[in-house]
This record gives structure tokens, sequence and C-alpha cells, in this order.
């Protein structure tokens, strides 16, 4: 199996955003040395997980090329993203990263029917063609996601449900054939009924059009049900990578330890509800040592003081003390 | 003495609004009959759009326009006497509010002030409401409220900004509970909420269930919540109750096939099969379909649930189901 | 859009009114053209006779025939009105979208010029320009003059729209459709910034009359062509007042003040018409 061709290289990105006015001095780096690769002819659904503030948002941002990294790389094919100058490699770009958001309604404009989009994507990605031929795409892209211009073609977005609107963010998203989705929390605004129909697509668009997917999300339960692999961010790094399988069922790091069990399982009374400790804030992206450690059950001196180094066990990947030289994991 | 503590009857409520002439009415809440017991953790459950939201603003008493009650009644039986919620004035309603029925909202970081510090809030909120304590007292007891709570003193001097939105939340719920109200309605009290503290903030609210021995009526889309506090449950679709029972019964025998597809099609760490989805969407309540409204998604529909409406009746499985063709 | 019409006539009052001051002007402007006296034609008839039946708002001191002067008047102070507005509106919304979407140096440069123009204490500079140039100045001039200095304000009320729709995930979504910003801007932010267009220019509208009315009663503009301000100066000069033909002051000011309430309250009761979010309630969405 050649994994050698690389798609996306994420190298050691980091992004940080300085708190406050022009004279304080206070930085949070809500992305910090992440790293990851997606390969051109293994596609894959990659799930980052984390919870809000913990920068899966701008790391989103920075894949689809509206930030740029302050210091690492992000290579698409190579390239340099810091390269990218210039219309036309900007639509370049945007023809194999694509986004779909959060919530549909937002979107699509409002005010505008919703193949207006459908059809401007089409038009600009495939410049130089007819009409009738950019209306196939628009048709063919809708069909691929189970819809169709007769359904959607003229309606306006409040008019249909989150579930139909959302594939139709999908189909846009599709047109100009890209070979990465980078999907930000796609189902939690869609209604439960209709949630399986959107995750269910994404594992067709990876089995039949060969598309990567980055399924950002907070909930493991889909992420375990169609990721291939899986990388749990917590204030700006990667604190565990690899196999999804694995790491839902067998997890290293403690913070992943306590997402599995935080996760309310559907089965009357089958999670334990902890009336706990109270979660802190955005204090933690300012501690020195590891950012978990206020809230770790296992940790130690060393947490507290030095940024625990990543440990690789063939694709397996730990940011833990616990699974440093020090000890035998 | 019933063991009831609010009962709603053929309850119907309509959105009615007259903009530049045109006119529409959506059949947000379309006769619903509920009948909550003391001491229990009820659960309504249902997708957007389906009318709990405002199912809950009727409960708690608050019907302005363009929200119109058309038929039915919610009685609040907490007090020596029944009290019809509609029928009483508002002076009535303001001496129940908080002390008997209090609420934690979606979203409480819009609930609290944002430039006045969390003391502030509670005095603004709660202190009408206990005039009988004099203004040490007050700050007494709430102090020894929130300790309850596991927040500190300092937590009065901040401004919810400085708080963490698991603490924000904490404060709400302290907000609400501070009269030890008969009843707590919640209403998304955990969607904004990460995972980790979404399961402290639940821990609480079941731990303050219990101490207080209260009802809590909460409102949520999300069933594995339901499934892990609620007694019993209303699964609520299109303004319409389909299905209610005890909550193991609704996920291990339900009837209604809205319920049923809804429990199958839950995702589950450590689950890998296929999920299926229910084809179509919500209907549109300014135009709902005749008969049984969920009948246009239903894979059993058959003629008379085109026509006829179905009540709400017990069936063999122990919960109480809207469906003709369930037993 | 009949039935939009319909709907405003019946349940707001603002717009019944404003429809009939509308239809008034128009009336006014298109009688105009049916004058049987030439503007600036005088001593044509018997002076300073009040209103009657024949002469329906009156004569002034100069013969001319009140009523028929002020069709010319309406005519002439809403078309320069008109004008300004328009040419305002242009520099206001190039000015203001593009600055506000694109944002950086750009926006900053072009910030900067706005607010020099937004300083500037307009009449002040309109008095001085009209007087140096006395011989040279004619109603176009004057309305170009006056646009440039009315875009400013609104560019800024513009530029605020866009700065706040560019953070609205469709911005973004454009984006990835590839479209370029032209086409962003005015396909998909402009139906926001309707609203505020419309009653901007409304304001503008009234606010350059406004002007014109004031430095023609200095005696500052061409004062053989009627407007409403030139039919007032005339008036005072004539020292109609005192003399007794109130009309003469009378009917410049009433007409003017029916016309600006009419189309402040037509503009009013329009907007939260064209608004789009109320275009969406009514359909049962959300904006």
């Amino acid at each position: 199996m050649s994994e050698t061709i690389e798609l996306l290289t994420v190298k050691n990105a980091k992004k940080s955003f300085r708190l406050g006015g022009l004279l304080s001095n206070k930085e949070i780096i809500a992305v910090n040395e992440v790293s990851f690769t997606l390969f051109a002819d293994k596609p894959d659904i990659l799930s980052i997980i984390g919870e809000s503030g913990s920068g899966k948002s701008t790391l989103s941002r920075l894949i689809l090329r509206l930030l740029l990294p302050d210091s690492g790389t992000i290579a698409l094919e190579g390239k340099d993203v810091h390269t990218m100058k210039g219309r036309k490699q900007e639509l370049d770009y945007m023809r194999r990263v694509q986004p779909i958001f959060q919530n549909p309604f937002e979107t699509f404009n409002p005010l505008n029917r919703v193949d207006e989009f459908l059809f401007a994507t089409a038009k600009n990605f495939y410049s130089g063609r007819k009409q009738s031929q950019v209306k196939e795409t628009v048709e063919m892209a809708l069909q691929a996601v189970g819809l169709s211009l007769a359904e959607v073609g003229e309606r306006y977005p409040h008019e249909l449900s989150g579930g139909q609107l959302q594939r139709a963010s999908v189909a846009r998203a599709i047109i100009p054939n890209p070979k990465i989705l980078v999907a930000d929390e796609p189902v939690s605004m869609v209604d439960a009924s209709l949630r399986m129909s959107i995750v269910n697509l994404f594992q067709d668009l990876k089995n039949t059009l060969g598309t990567s997917i980055i399924y950002i999300t907070h909930d493991l339960a889909t992420a375990y049900y169609i990721s291939d692999r899986i990388a749990i961010i917590h204030k700006g790094y990667f604190v565990e990578q690899g196999d999804t399988e694995a790491i839902l069922t067998r997890p290293k790091h403690p913070y992943t330890k306590l997402l599995v069990e935080s996760t309310l399982d559907p089965r009357p009374g089958a999670t334990s509800l902890a009336d706990g400790e109270i979660s802190t804030g955005d204090e933690e992206y300012l501690a020195v040592g590891c950012k978990f450690a206020a809230r770790c059950p296992r940790a130690m001196d060393i947490c507290r003081k030095v940024q625990p180094p990543e440990t690789i066990e063939g694709n397996w990947k730990v940011r833990c003390h616990l699974y440093g030289e020090n000890n035998a994991s | 003495m019933s063991d009831l503590i609010l009962q709603t009857k053929g309850l119907r409520a309509s959105y009615i609004t007259h903009l530049y002439g045109i006119d529409r009415e959506v059949k947000v809440v379309d006769g619903v009959d509920l009948a909550i017991r003391k001491n229990e953790f009820f659960g309504i459950a249902g997708e957007s759009g389906c009318g709990k939201t405002t199912l809950l603003k009727l409960i708690a008493g608050f019907c302005k326009p363009p929200l119109q009650v058309q038929a039915g009644s919610v009685e609040f039986l907490g007090l020596s006497e029944p009290m019809s919620l509609f029928e009483s004035t508002e002076d009535e309603l303001y001496k129940i509010r908080w002390r008997n029925i209090s609420y934690i909202m979606q979203g409480s970081m819009n609930v609290l002030n944002p430039v006045r510090k969390v003391f502030k809030s509670f005095e603004d909120f709660a202190y009408p409401h206990m005039q009988d304590l004099t203004p040490a007292q007050f700050k007494q007891r709430v102090i020894e409220h929130l300790g309850n709570l596991r927040l500190g003193k300092e937590v009065l001097d901040s401004y919810p900004h400085e708080l963490s939105g698991g603490m924000r939340q904490r404060v709400t719920i302290g907000l609400a509970t501070l009269c030890s109200p008969q009843i707590i309605i919640a209403d998304e009290p955990t969607t904004a909420l990460d995972v980790v503290v979404q399961r402290e903030t639940l821990g609480l609210i079941k731990r303050i269930q219990k101490e207080l021995a209260n009802t809590i009526i909460l409102v949520t889309h999300d069933l594995a919540v339901h499934a892990n506090v609620c007694d019993r449950i209303a699964i609520m679709y299109a303004g319409t109750i389909v299905e209610e029972g005890k909550t193991t019964d609704i996920f291990d025998r339900s009837t209604h096939p809205y319920t049923q597809h809804l429990i199958r099609s839950l995702p589950r760490l450590g689950d890998k099969e296929k999920k299926g989805y229910l084809k179509g969407a919500p209907p549109n309540l300014a135009d709902p379909p005749p008969g049984c409204r969920f009948h246009p998604r239903c894979p059993l529909a058959v003629d008379r649930c085109r026509v006829e409406v179905p009540r709400l009746e017990p069936k063999k499985s122990g919960t109480m189901a809207a469906c003709f063709l369930a037993e | 859009m009949i039935n939009a019409f319909k709907g405003l006539w019946k349940t707001s009052g603002y717009f019944r009114f404003g429809i009939v001051a509308l239809v008034f002007a128009l009336v006014m402007v298109i009688l105009s053209f049916f004058s049987p006296y030439k503007p600036m034609a005088s001593y044509k008839v018997p002076t300073d006779l009040p209103p009657s039946f024949d002469y329906l708002f009156g004569t002034t001191s100069r013969g001319q025939d009140l009523f028929w002067q002020m069709t010319f008047a309406l005519r002439n102070s809403l078309g320069f009105g008109l004008i300004t507005a328009f040419l305002s509106r242009i520099l206001a919304i190039l000015v203001g979208m593009y600055s506000g979407y694109k944002g950086g140096w750009f926006d900053k440069f072009l910030m900067s010029i706005n607010d020099s123009f937004v300083i500037m204490p307009v009449l002040p500079i309109l008095l001085l320009l009209n007087f140096l140039l006395r011989d040279q100045m004619n109603w176009f001039y004057m309305a170009l003059m006056m646009a440039l200095l009315g875009w400013a304000w609104d560019a800024r009320l513009i530029r605020s729209q866009v700065l706040s729709l560019k953070q609205r995930v469709f911005s973004e979504t454009a984006v990835f459709c590839g479209m370029r910003t032209r086409k962003i801007i005015f396909h998909e932010h402009m139906p926001y910034v309707l609203p505020v267009l419309f009653s901007t220019t409304i304001n503008n509208l009234l606010w350059s009359i406004g002007m014109e009315v004031t430095l023609s009663i200095l005696g500052l503009t061409n004062l053989n062509n009627p407007t409403i301000g030139v039919v007032i100066y005339w008036a005072n000069q004539h020292q109609s007042m005192i003399s007794g033909s109130w009309w003469w002051v009378a009917a410049p000011v009433l007409v003017t003040v029916f016309v600006f309430t009419g189309f402040y309250l037509l503009s009013v009761s329009i907007n939260e018409f064209i608004d789009p979010r109320t275009r969406l309630r009514m359909k049962g969405g959300a904006a």
C-alpha cells in the first residue's frame, strides 16, 4: 500500500493570537506543534476531537488557508501555503480543499436562493463551460448527496430542513471535485433523525469519490462511527493521535480517557454521572508544562514544569510524560 | 392528595402573525396532555421545530403575543388549591415564579447580566421573591447555596465573563434552585457545554433533584442525556406527544415508529453497526399534514394514518403511544 | 409587489400619507411642463392677489402666478436633490462597501479621507464656493459639489453593515465558491445594505434640498430659475410678510413641509418593509 504521495502535510504548525490590546503581552498559542499527514492514494476520514477553546477551529482555518501559520509548514501536494500568491493559486487550493460549516442556515445567504452558490461554484471552477454543462455539473453533485435540482432548485434556505440544507452544502463543496473536505461540526446543528444521513454521506464520499475528510467534532460517538484515524486536540496540542478503534477503546492519554468516560452512552443509566470538580477555563492556555496537568488524575511533578514530548509507537502518537522514555507504556 | 405536580389538558397554542396583510398561523402545540408527578425527573425530547420550547414556555405560564393559547389548560398543583396558569393574574403568577416554579434557560451566558457582578444578578432576580429575609440573611443564604454547588464565595464578586462556561451554568442553576422550588424547568441546560462539563453538570442536576425531592422537567433533543438522567420521557413530534413512558421502557420497548427509529439511529462508542435515517423532514407547522403528523415519513403508514389523528393510549409495552399500529 | 403595496397601504398610516405627498409632488412636476407661463417670466398677471379659484396660490409682487411658480420650483428642487442623492450614493456605496470588505490598509486609507470629508463644515464651504464661483455656477455643478460633501457619513454607515456581514459564514462560503470580490459585494451583501441605502437616499435628498433652500434664501444661487429657495428669496426681497402677501412665503414653506414630511414617512414605512429580515419573517424564515 503506497502511502508515499503526500496530499496534505502539516508539520509543527503553530498559530498564536495576542490577547488584550496593543500593550498586552499575553499570548495564546491556539495551535501548537501540530503535525499530521493525509495521503493522496489512501483517502482517510480523520477526526479531530476537541472541546471549545481547544484550537480546533483555528486549525480548521489553517487547513482551509483562511489563516497562515506563524511557524511550521502546511503544504498541499508538496507546495507550501505561504508560497501561494495570486488568484489562480488561491483557486487551485480551493479546488482541492473545500469546507463544510457547522450551521447550514448560515452557510447559505438567507436572502438568496440555495442554488446560487451551487451554480457559482460550478462556473468558477470549470471556466469556459456552457450554461447547460454548468447545470449538469450542479445536478450531478446534488444527486450524489441524495438531492436534486427539482427539489432544491428554486428554494430559499429557510424552506429546507437542516438536513437537506447541510446536504446541499456538501453538494456545493464537492462540485470542484476536491481531495479534502474540512467539515467543522457538520452535524451538531442537524436534527437527530437526519444526522446519520449526513454522517453516512461522508463515508460514501470517501468510498466512491476517494475524498479525504477532516471531521472536526466534539462528539466521540459519530467520530468512532466513521473515522479511520483520530486526533485529540487539547489547548493547541495534539495529545493523542492514531487509529480510531485503538485509541477510543484503549485510550492512553488521561485527557482522552476523560473524554471517553464523559461521553454519554445512549442506553438508560449506562453512564455514571459524577458531580466532581469543576473544569477551569483559559488559564490552562497560559500554564507552564502540560496544559492538562491541573485536571489530570495522574499528574506528576514533571508535568507541571515541562511540556511533554511526543512518544511515537508506529502510527500511535501520545504527548504525555507517562509514556515518555522514563516509563514503559 | 394527588401525586401530580403539573397537568396540561388538551393544550393547543399557535404563533399568529399578521405582517403586511399576510396572515400566518403556526400550530406549534397541537393537543398536549401531560401529567407530571412530584419527585420525578421528567424529560421532553424532540427535534428542532417540534414545539418543545414553546410547550415549556406555556408550562411556565409565559404566553405573550404572537403566541396565543387556542385551547386547553395548564394546572399547577403545588399549592393548596389547583392553580390554572392561564386564568391567573400577573400578580398570582409572580408569586409562584421562582419560589414554586423556576427556569434554567438555554445559553446561561445570556441569562447573567454581563455588566453586573454575579451577586447583583442574584439580588436582581431572586431577592424580590425572598423579601422575608434581611439583605444580610439573603447574602448568607446565597453563599451557603453556592457552596453546596461547589462554587466558592469569590464567584459572587466576579463578572460572568470571568467564569468558565461550566461555572456560569452552575450559577444559573444556583439562581434557579435558591428558593427550593417544587418544579424546575430546564431548557437544553447542557447543550452548549463541553462533554466533560456536561457530565458534571448533569450529575449536579441529578443530585439536586434527589436532595430537594422536587420535579425537574428537562427539555433537550439529546436522547443520550434523557437516557442517563430522566425517570420518565415524553417524545414530541410536530407539536404533539407521540410516546411517553418510563425511560427503560422507551429505550428498550418503544412502540411508536418515530421513537423506534430515533433510538435505533443513536450512535454509540464501540458500535460500528450501520445506522439508518428517516427520509423527509419534520413538517412545516404552518401547514401540517392531515391525520397523523408522522405519516409522510413513517415506513408503516396505512390509509387510516393519513386521515385520522391517533391519540396517546397505553400500550402493552408499558408506554403510552399515539399510533394505530402499535399494540 | 402589488400585494406588498396593498398590504402597506392597509396597515401603515405613514405609507398612506407618504404616497399622497409623492403623488402630489409628481402631479406638480408633470404640470410644470404644461405651465402657461415661462419660469422666468414676470409681470404677466396682476400682482399681490390672495389665493382664489383663478390663482390657486395667489400671485406675487412680481406678477407671477404662484401656483405655476411652485410647479417649477418643485421640479427644479426635486431634480437637483435627486441628482445629488444619486451621485453621492454611488460614492457612498463604492467607498463604503469596498473599504469595509477589503479592510487593512485600503480601508484605513479610504477612511481617513472619509473622516476629512465628514468633519468638513458644509454650509460655510458651500457659501464660499458659491460666492467665489458665482458666474460659473450652475445647478449641475452645485449638485456635484453637494454630492461630494454628502457621501461621507453614509459611506461609514454602509461600511459598518459590510463589516458585520463579512463575519457571517456565508461570506466565507462565497469565497470558497470562487466568487470574486465584486460579485460578493453586489450579490451577497447588497441585499442587506439596501434598507440603509434607501433611507440614506431619502435623507440625502431632503438634506440637499434643504441646503439649496438655505443658499437660495441667502441669494447665492441663480435667482432667475425658480426653486423653492428662490421663491422664498424673492418673497423676502419684496418683504411679502410685511406687505401682506403672506401667501408668497406660505406656499413654498407649506409645500416643502408637506412634501418633506411625506417623503420621510414614506421612507420610514417602506424601510421596514424593504428590510430583508422582514421579508423573510413573512415567509417564515429568519435572517
